[in-house]
């Protein structure tokens, strides 16, 4: 077990840290754990005071396992000997074979579970803290070798307070002139994936050194003393940069000589980054910031360890690919239409959602993920989860129709206003694809359309209940054809050439 | 209030005259009113029997049939939209009331609507206190396209919520809560007269 616990000194100068202060530009609020911002797929929520996180932050961050029941709404939190059963919508809350009452139920939004995060990680055995000023929820592992000790001996870290003050002030100037802009921004999903596991040091031994920055080819390395653990990578917006923190680590001396004030600059050619900047960001605790300004889309791909030197972290710098989510309609025990010549509607929107996928998977841009690839049943509410906990840039959802013997026609559908370019746009490709009648772009509630968080439509190829609609959808050649238009639609949309 | 006698005469004429024009009312309903206000009206088994006198029933003790006027939803041609009517719904006790309004969806009567309900069974129909509760059976012909579906839901609401007296639907499908009746649209559980 690393050590996680964190003394009260460290809890008062992340507080006063910069880049937290700036968050509260935003609205939105922000959730650290040991003082590394987590990254969730919707954003917390306060309702009513309370502060309401999805249930994967709980999952893959606080060491908890959680189950779902999806039949009464349960979701089962245990860690250890706890064991909390919460209810959508319902305030009470079994902990263990007591029950308690939360102030605010739990929740779904846009297809994730929240829970109310100081009541869980309290329960969890967790410090929480919430600062007002920034907006923040700051969680606080304690290892569980301390753990024990640890209720009656509190005041132990008390000492660090007195120094962490004077800590926060110098790291708050560090911060702002590193220029690092941080307003507004937002780390991005999956960015976090280390921070589960990075470790607090003991606060008595010595910080880590970074000792060199190198940027070559599309690789990016920092030569650290081996002190430190892996650092945290995270993108922020507006403009576009990918940011790594080094924890508990400083600039050693070669490097602080090309700080110009409080940043140092590294120029680079590469078509995805403008520069690199670094500086000692914070220095409680001390952290090593690196930072690649970017052209335009682009991720840090970590380098595996084993081909780098001990003390090492490298990452490849990369076009980064958008994800485009293809959903078959229905599936398994829901057949969908039936056709006019007793033929399933699943069956065709299966056959075309594989095509379509097979297309996007030869664009080196753009990675595909469907909802299903076979013969089964998802659940709306899974669908649209499916899409948006994969931070997915773009949705698509194929169907064939069904009225009457006479309706025939293609239609794509949308319901929130960001997607209506994306609807128009592939159905400008889709109608003389299908060589039907244009019935239109139509916005419609639909759960996928409705529910996910990026552009999302549904396309009706073609009505089933049509002889002359059905006959051609369910030919080889057909499909083929549908599928390279709805690629296109989504490369032209994406101004991928 | 005036006015509104006056309407429920007029509905309860246009009964009459329905159950005098025999079993084809069903299938034949008036062409569609939407400008009507009131939504239902009642008229009592007696108005009918007593212009058409039946023939006295073996059982002496067994009630008279029940009629309402009630409005009935349908898709339209194009299938972008509903097609309202009025149709004369006959029934025994108060209790069928919802589940004949249900069953005349089923049948649109001319070719310019659509049912929307073609495979469906109403296997129960029961309202407590303000609660209807909806158990479906749905057959391979039932299931429709992402639009017809939206028609469907908004046709089973108006049906049912004409009657101010229904406050909530419960629909279920073959006992069971389903998250979709038709694999596009949400289902409440209940829907609410707001949705």
């Amino acid at each position: 077990m690393k050590r996680l616990w964190v003394g009260a000194g460290l809890l008062l100068g992340m507080l006063a840290l910069p880049q937290v202060a700036m968050a509260a530009g935003g609205a939105t609020t922000q959730l650290f754990l040991n003082g590394k911002p987590l990254a969730a797929e919707v954003p917390p929520r306060i309702i009513s005071g309370n502060t309401l996180v999805p249930v994967r932050i709980i999952a893959e961050n606080l060491g908890a396992k959680v189950g779902w029941d999806d039949r009464t709404k349960q979701v089962t939190v245990t860690s250890g000997a706890t064991k909390l059963v919460l209810t959508i919508d319902k305030p009470e809350v079994a902990v263990g074979d007591k029950t308690e009452q939360l102030e605010v139920a739990p929740t779904i939004v846009e297809g994730n579970t929240m829970l109310p995060v100081r009541f869980v990680a309290e329960k969890l055995g967790l410090k929480v803290t919430w600062d007002e000023l920034t907006r923040s929820v700051f969680l606080y592992k304690k290892s569980s070798g301390t753990a024990a000790a640890d209720s009656g001996a509190n005041g132990g870290t008390s000492g660090a307070g007195g120094s962490a003050a004077a800590g926060a002030g110098a790291a708050g100037s560090t911060g702002a002139n590193a220029g690092a802009g941080t307003a507004g921004g937002t780390a991005a999903g999956g960015a976090s994936a280390g921070v589960a596991h990075a470790a607090e040091p003991d606060p008595d031994s010595k910080p880590g050194i970074v000792q060199a920055i190198d940027f070559t080819g599309d690789r990016l390395t920092i030569k650290t003393n081996g002190v430190t653990t892996k650092p945290n990578l995270f993108h922020l917006s507006g403009p576009e940069r990918l940011v790594l923190d080094v924890p508990y680590a400083v600039l050693d001396e070669a490097l602080k000589a090309k700080l110009n004030g409080t940043v140092g600059e590294i120029a680079v050619q590469h078509p995805l980054a403008q520069k690199i900047r670094f500086s000692n960001y914070s220095s409680d605790p001390p952290t090593a910031r690196i930072i690649i300004d970017l052209k335009g889309r682009a991720e840090l791909v970590p380098v595996e360890a084993k081909q780098l030197q001990p003390g090492q972290f490298a990452y490849d710098l990369k076009l980064a690919k958008y994800l485009v989510v293809i959903d078959a309609g229905h599936g398994g025990k829901d057949s969908g239409a039936i056709s006019v010549t007793g033929k399933m509607e699943k069956t065709f929107n299966l056959a075309m959602a594989t095509k379509v996928s097979e297309l996007l998977r030869k664009e080196p841009l753009i990675e595909v993920q469907m909802t299903r690839s076979d013969d089964t049943f998802v659940e709306l509410d899974d669908r649209v989860a499916f899409a948006n906990t994969r931070n997915a840039d773009l949705f698509l959802s194929i169907h064939g129709n069904k009225y009457t013997a006479s309706s025939t026609g293609t239609e794509t559908y949308y319901y929130r206003d960001e997607s209506l370019d994306f609807a128009k746009t592939i159905h400008k490709h889709l109608v003389p694809a299908t060589g039907f009648a244009d019935r239109g772009v139509r916005q419609e509630p639909f759960r996928v359309v409705k529910g996910t968080t990026m552009p999302g439509i549904l396309v009706e190829v073609g009505y089933l209940s049509n002889k002359n609609d059905e006959k051609k959808m369910f030919d080889e050649a057909f499909q083929n054809q549908v599928a390279a238009s709805l690629v296109a639609g989504i490369k032209d949309y994406l101004n991928i050439q | 209030m005036m006015q509104k006698s006056t309407i429920r005469v007029l509905l309860a004429g246009a009964a009459i005259a329905t159950v005098l024009a025999g079993c084809g009312a069903r299938d034949k309903a008036p062409a569609a009113q939407p400008q009507v206000a009131p939504s239902v009206a009642h008229s009592s088994g007696n108005a009918g029997s007593s212009a058409e006198p039946q023939a006295p029933q073996s059982k002496p003790q067994a009630p008279q049939p029940k009629t309402a006027s009630v409005h009935t939803y349908f898709g339209d041609e194009n299938g972008t939209g509903l097609v309202v009517k009025q149709t004369t719904i006959t029934y025994a006790s108060d209790s069928d009331k919802y589940g004949a309004a249900l069953k005349a969806l089923q049948h649109p009567g001319d070719s310019k609507a659509v049912s929307l309900f073609d495979g469906f069974t109403f296997k129960s129909v029961k309202l407590e206190s303000g609660k209807l509760y909806l158990d479906l059976k749905l057959d391979d012909q039932a299931r429709t396209g992402s639009e017809a579906e939206e028609l469907t839901l908004q046709a089973l609401q108006k049906t049912l919520f004409q009657f101010p007296e229904v406050a909530e639907i419960y629909v279920t499908v073959d006992g069971a809560k389903v998250d979709s009746l038709m694999g596009h649209m949400d289902l409440p559980y209940p829907i609410k007269r707001s949705q």
